[in-house]
């Protein structure tokens, strides 16, 4: 049996305890609001904010559009002009589109040729040096053209006249000259009838014996007595042509000394 | 007893009192629905102000070449009067 005092300790015990619930009830109830929410300051904020954000945009965009429209008008206008200098280039010659074309042909034409004899042996070089005079004849009169003066085509003339000089100084080159003596083994009297005399004569040597002091004078370190070669000397077989000044003079001291020898 | 009811009562209030302040002091649904709008307005924005900004990025570029080539363009023009000049 629970007595009156007992009872009314009880309700007041009950009621703080309801009352502490309540309010961290309806405490967590208006912080979880708070904090999930954003106040009504804090929206007024953020609609300023982007409002101002959106003015500024919409500002950088009319002037962004300002510009490009007037940068498609600078590259319309530069691609017209480059156009316009293109063409009053081309018409500085008077020429038409099929004489450019034939002009272009002629060079390359040339081009090939120059690249054909680069490509040659120092031998087959030697042997067609007089088309170097050719190429550069032709090249001569293709620069007499108003066509020369355009820059494509006097590019590929300097670049021409460039190879053809090349091929020029190779041949001068006291190399190239080297590179092409021949030798040849000298034989015995009694089986092959060797003396500077028959080899000139030989088809593959001058084909032609009165060269015999071109090979003398070209061997001077090992002929002293052009009458007395041994077998199996290694003669230099200077270049074909005729005798220079020296093989002539060499030749009549010969004579004159074998004449004088004579008498 | 009396007491006891005051204090439930003033308690009650406090509570109310958060309950009211905790609710009712955020943005309407429509306003925040019009922040919402204004958010998606300055983001569209924002892109097509970057792509405005790339393609006069890249036709300033074109236009320095462009500028390159005409100065190219009216040197070989000079070089070749002169050309035509000493050919004469």
């Amino acid at each position: 049996m629970i007595k009156p005092k007992e009872y009314h300790m009880n309700f007041r015990r009950l009621m703080m305890l309801n009352f502490i619930v309540v309010i961290v009830l309806a405490f967590g109830t208006s912080l979880a609001s708070a904090q999930t929410k954003m106040t009504k300051e804090e929206w007024q904020k953020q609609i300023t904010d982007y409002t101002a954000q959106r003015d500024n945009l919409k500002k950088t965009l009319a002037q962004l559009n300002k510009d490009v429209d007037s940068l498609k008008a600078l590259l319309a206008s530069l691609n017209q002009k480059i156009e316009s200098t293109n063409t009053e280039t081309k018409n500085l010659t008077g020429s038409s589109d099929e004489l450019r074309k034939a002009y272009a042909a002629q060079l390359a034409a040339l081009e090939n040729w120059v690249n054909e004899l680069a490509r040659l042996s120092n031998q087959d070089l030697y042997a067609r040096k007089a088309e170097i005079d050719s190429v550069q004849a032709k090249l001569d009169d293709l620069k007499k053209s108003k066509l020369a003066a355009m820059q494509e085509n006097h590019d590929r003339i300097v670049a021409l006249q460039q190879k053809i000089d090349g091929l020029r100084a190779a041949l001068a080159k006291p190399e190239f000259m080297a590179s092409l003596e021949k030798t040849y083994v000298v034989g015995s009297w009694k089986k092959n009838r060797d003396c500077l005399w028959n080899i000139s004569k030989k088809k593959d040597i001058y084909d032609n014996p009165f060269m015999w002091p071109k090979i003398w004078q070209g061997n001077r370190d090992q002929i002293k007595d052009p009458d007395i070669i041994r077998k199996g000397q290694r003669l230099k077989i200077p270049t074909a042509g005729p005798l220079t000044a020296a093989e002539k003079k060499a030749e009549h001291r010969y004579f004159a000394k074998k004449s004088a020898g004579n008498k | 007893m009396k007491r006891a009811l005051k204090l439930y009562l003033g308690a009650a209030f406090l509570a109310l009192a958060f309950v009211v302040v905790g609710c009712s002091s955020g943005p309407s649904e429509d306003e925040l629905a019009q922040l919402e709008a204004l958010k998606a307005e300055v983001a569209s924005l924002q892109k097509e102000v970057n792509a405005k900004q790339a393609e006069k990025e890249g036709l300033q570029k074109q236009i320095a070449d462009k500028q390159a080539e005409l100065a190219a363009a009216m040197k070989e023009q000079d070089a070749t009067r002169e050309r035509l000049k000493s050919q004469q």
